[in-house]
């Protein structure tokens, strides 16, 4: 498989009037055709921030700093003219976003917003011909009606059905890469299940490659081959999924697995919680960002950044835990060393 | 078993939303909630939970029914006794962004309910309350003279709860407080109520969408549909044995935080097709028998009600009807 999309010490700030809030603070990553990929943080950690720069979506006051590359294809989308970049939004790569009805046009019938996107990128087709295909796009994506349906507005559907549409929209040029911002967030546990397996039917059978952002990570465990874990604008851990799952290598990503209540814990028990709240990037910390909020923090942690350590198979975990010398140091069970 | 706090009784709230349209909310429903006790209310958007919460404080009026807070209809309290019963039961809301008064300090939000019911002698003691309160819910004396726009989600919500704890209640109703909230601060507040609770000897309505976080917080859960109640037993009962063909779809849509485990309940699933049918002007008999795998003729045609089936384990299904 060959490379589609490589992210190269990607670095974005946004200049407020309280000071320069640094989102990204150089982010590297890649992903390869027909692969689908999970970024996992909480909010403020800089993901949507990075899958809006993918899609050359930053505006002032946000700036994309000097030495970041976005690789698609062999070329640095950063560079790209308006109108080069107009081809590839939308045809390209394409994005879906968390909350539906505000990310729609309310004055434009559905079947016309993704009409646009088609005659956007098919300059040769009619009108009609797009409206036929605007038809098919939303059967596929499993709306009743769809011809009906075509025709009436956002405020129309429900919840889940505006998801589907915004899909039919993301979709309807056959991207290669489709971006998806906490599709599910706002929608019910039944309707979530629903929108997860249409994107995981369609990547398969479209082959299209899927950057997943969220901040759950129930929903990433079975759609995702690899999972990348941000903390405040940076990368803290990426393997593929059994890894962060099984033996997450990181404090973060285990705190964070523990947090979530499984079904097969006692009730009422204490709940893992991560206490306090992540870092102000408007003055990021100089050593690890997670140390105020780690339990195994050491001197170290306050002072330098850790480095990435590998552990095979594209494993890695930015921690001082595994530096050689803190070989005894107390961590969490999770990471422990089989002897 | 302790009393029964709240008792409701074939409890309906209809909207009227246009000629000839009703919108039934809730829908003869009936359940009590005994005094120390966390009741989960989960369902999906739309079916009702929420506005079950409101009337049964009397946010909403009701259309019929009624509900008891501790022998009294709290539908027809009046003056000094509604007064009363407002200190005594308080809410907490989902949006934590919405709920509170951006043009008002965090001590003020706080005070706001001691001030109204004259819970503090003089200057100095309501400082003291609200201080006490901040502590409670984790946040300290500097945060008192800021605003809300300078708090993250997580301590607004915990404003919120200092909010409703600062009149002393008895009873608080919990709308989806943590559903807008990052999973690793959803941690952080579901410890703190239960913390509260076992301190304070609160009785807790908890409504919310997300089945794992209800489960762990309630001692009982009732499973809402389209304004009816389909099933209502103890949290360990409804997770083990699931009984409304409802619940079972509900259970078997939550994602695990497992690949392996994911990768199994995939297959198994039971795919819940289609979306929640209208509740205006809602289907003749029972109100899932649209999106039901197991439905019968009967189901069509006459409304299953909520009847034992085992000791303490209610369901409104049909399957579970004249055999027991």
């Amino acid at each position: 498989m060959s490379k589609l999309l490589e992210v190269k010490d990607l670095r974005v700030s946004y200049h407020t009037y309280a000071g320069e809030v640094q989102s990204v603070r150089g982010v590297s990553f890649d992903l390869e055709e027909g692969e689908a990929i999970a970024i996992v943080g909480e909010s403020g950690c800089g993901k949507s921030v990075t899958a809006k720069t993918i899609m050359g979506l930053i505006k002032e006051p946000g700036k994309i700093k000097e030495g970041s590359e976005i690789i698609y294809r062999g070329q640095d989308i950063l560079k790209l003219s308006k109108k080069e970049m107009g081809q590839y939004r939308g045809k390209e790569a394409a994005i879906i976003f968390q909350d539906a009805l505000a990310a729609l046009n309310p004055t434009m019938r559905v079947g016309k917003q993704i009409m646009e996107n088609i005659l956007q990128h098919n300059k040769s087709m009619s009108k009609s011909e797009a409206f036929e295909e605007a038809v098919k796009m939303l059967e596929m994506v499993g709306i009743p009606d769809a011809r009906q349906r075509a025709k009436q507005y956002p405020h129309e559907f429900s919840g889940g059905m505006r998801q589907r549409a915004m899909i039919a929209i993301a979709f309807a040029c056959q991207p290669k890469l489709l971006i998806a911002d906490e599709p599910t967030t706002a929608l019910d546990v039944t309707i979530q299940a629903q929108i997860m397996r249409l994107i995981k039917d369609l990547q398969k059978k479209l082959n299209t490659s899927v950057i997943l952002i969220t901040h759950d990570l129930g929903v990433v465990a079975n759609v995702a081959k690899r999972i990348v874990v941000m903390y405040s604008g940076k990368i803290v851990e990426s393997g593929n999924s059994e890894d962060i799952f099984y033996h997450p290598k990181h404090p973060y990503t285990c705190a964070l697995l523990n947090a979530v209540p499984r079904l097969d814990l006692e009730n009422k028990q204490v709940l893992a919680s991560i206490e306090g709240t992540p870092p102000d990037l408007l003055d990021p910390p100089k050593g690890c960002p997670f140390c105020t909020r780690c339990r195994y923090c050491m001197k170290i942690c306050c002072e330098e950044l850790p480095e990435m350590t590998q552990f095979g198979d594209g494993h890695q975990a930015a921690c001082w835990l595994h530096h050689p010398m803190a070989a005894d140091c107390e961590r969490p069970k999770e990471m422990e060393v089989s002897k | 078993m302790s009393e029964a706090i709240l008792e409701v009784k074939d409890l309906c709230k209809h909207f009227q939303v246009g000629k000839n349209k009703i919108l039934k909310a809730v829908d003869h429903v009936s359940f009590t909630i005994r005094e120390g006790e966390t009741l989960g209310m989960v369902g999906e958007s739309g079916c009702g939970k929420t506005t079950c919460g409101r009337t049964c404080i009397g946010l909403y009026d009701r259309t019929s029914g009624q509900v008891l807070y501790k022998g009294q209809d709290v539908h027809q309290l009046k003056g000094a006794e509604k007064t009363a019963f407002r200190k005594e039961v308080q809410m907490i809301f989902q949006d934590p962004y919405a709920s509170l008064d951006p043009r008002m300090t965090v001590a003020d939000i706080v005070a706001e309910g001691i001030d109204i019911h004259h819970l503090a002698k003089n200057r100095k003691e309501r400082e003291e309350k609200i201080y006490h309160y901040l502590n409670l819910v984790g946040l300290n004396k500097e945060h008192a003279n800021r605003f809300v726009h300078e708090f993250s989600g997580g301590q607004r919500q915990r404003i919120g709860i200092a909010r409703a704890l600062a009149v002393e209640p008895k009873f608080i109703v919990l709308d989806e407080p943590i559903s807008a909230l990052d999973v690793s601060i959803q941690a952080q507040i579901v410890n703190l109520l239960i913390k509260l609770q076992k301190e304070m000897g609160l009785t807790y309505l908890f409504v919310a969408h997300d089945l794992s976080m209800v489960k762990h917080i309630s001692d009982r859960v009732a499973v809402m549909y389209l304004g009816n109640m389909v099933e209502l037993t103890s949290s360990e009962d409804l997770y083990s044995k699931p009984m409304h063909p409802y619940t079972k779809a509900l259970m078997s849509a939550i994602p695990i935080p497992d690949p392996k485990v994911e990768a199994e309940r995939e297959k198994n699933c039971i795919h819940l097709e289609g979306e929640v049918t209208s509740p205006i002007n809602p289907p003749e008999g029972c109100n899932f028998c649209t999106r039901c795998q197991n439905a019968m003729e009967i189901c069509k045609n006459k409304k299953p009600e909520l009847r034992e089936v085992e000791p303490g384990h209610f369901v409104a299904c049909h399957c579970f009807g004249e055999a027991k």
